[in-house]
């Protein structure tokens, strides 16, 4: 079924070449072009819409106004700025309402990229509901002592990024929220961001100062709520399958970036139960009450759709790149992904099966190795030395606690 | 009187007086001079003495007779007034700001310390030798300053441009005073000098700065109001390369159908098509309008470029101290400075491309950056002209914990003269209108003072210059990072 896209510029040249431009899109896309936020809503109103792709200032009602009342009326679209401005200040504004931020001039291909990401993602969720849930969020709770630590760091005079940068890798809602904001474009970074660290270094200090503690971009869990109770055991999960593919990724001689981008997207592979955890408690409370090899299959039967899937939406409209949603996507089935080579995926998906093998907890254990993909990689060999890692590290985590 | 003057001895005068006294008085002679001496009650007074022996008829001192007066008072006013003195002249001496006094056709009379340091001397007496004209760096501004003084009497903070010994230039606020003198005939001329150069210097720096500034904010505007045209006249182009190549190919498919076909046209259909072809230049047309197109995709791809170059150099957070890629910050300003040098010179680039992040003050940097660019197509126009092309060549390397970026010419070279002197504040030697003097004090200031980093030269007559700069990194810290 061909999506329906919306597109609001008060510069009818902009929505004229951009008409021309996609239009060899026409297969797949079903474009409407707009002059300003007051059509756009009537438009919005007479059919459903999967995106809106609006221009930030126009007279009358602005292009974060009209994306806040896209977000409360019609929550399930995509939100997406095209902007030729690109100050921080307008970046900031809009950040609430968009789910991405790209500026002019944007490459029609980019466009293309970015929302068929989405939308692939977003067919795999099976009802409304889930489309509506993913597409409100506005960030991921972020475990409560983190975040007291994190905007204690930036209350100082003077925080450093490694400071940032440490705090932010142990968190799973951070991360992901200032991966979503450095890959918009308003950075001018040009290629896209998996790397935390290039992440915190590209936004800056005074920025992530600004987002953290004015805009309040990132969200903290409520610390007696029953939620907190389930996070700390997640988190600690989702860090060592973090630095497990990243420690398996460079023994398998992976570029750099690569590696980088093992460490983030094991960081975010579980971000779908958080989401769970902290939208659907109840629903999924039972869920993790059964048996833990069955957890996917009753996401599937009771919610619409597995965790996997439901990051991956999150993280494919917040506009990450395609290599962390693959990840997030298919940690449980890698070798669904087209590609038989060992990626970020790979490194994730035996990270955290190796992981999941000693974890005492119910919400940790539901995946099992792929040994068909093991094998087709032709690494059965390596497993050993991966599973040896994670001893290592085991060992050295318990050190530590002693 | 009686009693023997022995007994007044105070132990406050020295013995040699009352040795004097009594040779002087026993021989019969006046003796003048003065006591210190202790009243009863133990206070110390000073008195003066005349003693004069009386004699009998025979000749033999009989008495003696005393006149004194108590001076107590007398000589502490003295006192008084000679340490005043000595701390009026230590004011002199010893005042941070420059004082002189001069006469009204120039000689100096006297100067301060101060004041010969403030104009590059070793001390007064070198600047005593001097016409006070020579002081001012434009010797004709002197009468001006005369004439306003013969008017006024007095002129209050007046800023002058003068003279440094050797040449530099030196800024001054001061104070004149035209007043009569007792100790020389006639009026002179009294000055207050503080020497304002650094402050001058960094004001200059400041507005350049302020200047950069509302340029970076108009830079933000302009940005916005290019890209907008940008996007649509890529998409267009975007659109055209597609529809040129849809509508080649479509007639195309006709070309073979009509030429498969040749035999059952009529014959003056196809002398129609082929005429049609020719008037079109059909083969023209086929080859160089997906050219035109691809060119003109290219040229806006390079407007974007530029675009955001400038938005770059004028980074507008210059408040803070940033992680900045150096590599991409240079190929900006190169970018931003490219009429500034494509006439006299091509630029290449030796980045290190492991280079980490530097925290830096980027506005600043971009500037320095520039003006090392500046100052180097400029070396290389005033050896070749615009007839021959320099070569201007940008390097980055990581040396430890520092991160180096070299800017290397090859025009003339730094004369031998000037070379102690080109970070000094207001030191140009390009014609006036065509440099303040600022770039290099300013990027001293800069690398030096802000970053506490490192910029010096190599020179060579002939064969060029290039500039080293290292910044501290300052890196994330071994103990970051995932």
């Amino acid at each position: 079924m061909p999506k329906r896209l919306l597109f609001v510029d008060d510069e009818m040249m902009v929505l004229d070449g951009l008409r021309r431009a996609l239009h060899g899109m026409r297969q797949e896309w079903e474009m409407n072009f707009v002059d300003s936020a007051a059509a756009a809503l009537q438009a919005l109103e007479q059919v459903p819409y999967d995106a809106v792709v609006t221009d930030m200032r126009m007279p009358g009602t602005d292009g974060a106004q009209l994306l806040e009342q896209v977000k409360q009326n019609h929550p399930d679209v995509v939100r997406i700025v095209l902007s030729g401005q690109s100050s921080r200040e307008a970046v900031f504004r809009s950040i609430a309402p968009a789910h991405q931020f790209l500026s002019k001039p944007c490459d029609p291909q980019e466009l293309v990229t970015r929302l068929g990401q989405a939308f692939a993602m977003r067919d795999l969720l099976s009802n409304q509901c889930l489309k509506t849930l993913v597409s409100r969020m506005q960030s991921i709770p972020s475990l409560p002592t983190l975040y007291e630590e994190l905007t204690a760091v930036l209350r100082l005079d003077s925080p450093s990024l490694a400071q940032i940068e440490r705090i932010i890798s142990k968190d799973v809602g951070m991360a992901a929220k200032i991966l979503q904001l450095a890959n918009s474009a308003f950075i001018g970074a040009g290629g896209r961001v998996s790397s935390l660290r290039q992440a915190v270094n590209l936004i800056g200090i005074e920025s992530v100062r600004t987002l953290v503690l004015s805009i309040h971009v990132f969200s903290r869990c409520e610390s007696n709520s029953e939620v907190a109770a389930y996070l700390p055991t997640l988190w600690r999960h989702s860090v060592t399958v973090a630095s497990l593919a990243q420690r398996i990724a460079t023994a398998e001689g992976c570029p750099k970036a690569v590696i980088e981008e093992s460490f983030t997207a094991g960081l975010l592979h579980d971000i779908g139960k958080v989401m769970f955890l902290s939208e659907m408690f109840d629903k999924y409370r039972r869920i993790l009450g059964g048996d833990p090899g069955s957890t996917v299959a009753l996401e599937l039967e009771l919610l619409g759709c597995t965790h996997a899937q439901l990051g991956a939406y999150l993280v494919s409209i917040w506009g990450l790149p395609v290599p962390l949603v693959q990840a997030v996507a298919y940690h449980h089935c890698p070798a669904v992904a087209a590609e038989m080579k060992f990626s970020s995926l790979a490194a994730v998906h035996f990270a955290d099966a190796i992981a999941s093998t000693n974890d005492t907890a119910i919400l940790n254990r539901d995946i099992e190795m792929d040994l068909n993909y093991l094998d087709g990689l032709g690494l059965r060999q390596r497993e050993a030395i991966w599973r040896s890692f994670h001893q290592e590290q085991m060992a050295a985590k318990a050190l530590v606690k002693a | 009187m009686g009693g023997n003057p022995r007994i007044l001895n105070s132990g406050h005068s020295p013995a040699e007086l009352y040795h004097d006294l009594w040779s002087t008085i026993s021989q019969g002679r006046e003796w003048r001079g003065e006591f210190c001496n202790r009243k009863k009650n133990g206070e110390i007074y000073w008195e003066t003495a005349n003693i004069r022996p009386i004699t009998s008829p025979q000749g033999a001192i009989t008495h003696f007779l005393a006149i004194k007066e108590d001076i107590t008072e007398r000589r502490q006013t003295q006192e008084t007034l000679k340490a005043s003195e000595k701390r009026y002249r230590l004011l002199f001496e010893r005042n941070l700001a420059g004082v002189i006094r001069t006469t009204p056709d120039g000689r100096v009379l006297e100067c301060n310390q101060a004041a010969a340091r403030m104009f590059g001397y070793a001390c007064p007496n070198e600047i005593l030798a001097l016409s006070s004209f020579g002081l001012y760096y434009d010797p004709s501004v002197r009468e001006g300053v005369m004439a306003q003084l013969e008017a006024k009497g007095s002129i209050t903070n007046l800023e002058l441009k003068c003279r440094r010994k050797g040449g530099a230039p030196l800024w001054i606020i001061a104070n004149f005073n035209f007043v009569h003198d007792d100790s020389a005939a006639g009026k002179i001329v009294e000055g207050i000098l503080v020497d304002i150069t650094e402050r001058n210097a960094l004001e200059s720096q400041l507005r350049q700065a302020q200047k950069l500034e509302s340029v970076g904010q108009l830079a933000a505007g302009i940005a916005h109001e290019v890209n907008t045209p940008t996007q649509f006249v890529s998409d267009n182009l975007t659109f055209l390369r597609g529809a040129w190549q849809a509508t080649f190919g479509l007639l195309e498919r006709y070309r073979q159908a009509i030429q498969s076909a040749a035999g059952s046209l009529p014959p003056q259909v196809t002398a129609a098509l082929d005429e049609a072809a020719r008037n079109c230049d059909f083969e023209f047309l086929a080859s160089e309008v997906p050219r035109a197109i691809d060119q003109s995709l290219d040229g806006a791809r390079r407007v974007a470029e530029i675009v955001r170059a400038m938005k770059e150099f004028s980074h507008p957070d210059s408040a803070n101290k940033t992680a900045a890629d150096l590599n991409r910050a240079i190929e900006s300003t190169i970018t931003v400075a490219r009429n500034e040098w494509k006439y006299v010179a091509k630029i290449s680039t030796d980045f290190d491309r492991s280079l980490p992040s530097v925290m830096c003050y980027l506005g600043d940097i971009n500037q320095v950056i520039l003006n090392l660019l500046v100052n180097a197509a400029h070396a290389i126009k005033e050896k070749l002209g615009e007839t021959e092309m320099g070569q201007i060549t940008v390097r980055t390397r990581r040396k430890d914990t520092f991160a180096e970026i070299a800017v290397s010419d090859t025009g003339t070279g730094i004369p031998e003269s000037i070379r102690a002197r080109i970070f000094d504040p207001f030191f140009t030697t390009k014609d006036v209108g065509k440099g303040t003097g600022q770039g290099l004090a300013l990027a001293h200031n800069v690398i030096v003072k802000k970053h506490g980093g490192k910029i010096r030269f190599e020179t060579e007559m002939g064969r060029g210059s290039t500039f080293l700069i290292e910044l501290p990194i300052q890196p994330f810290g071994p103990e970051a990072g995932n």
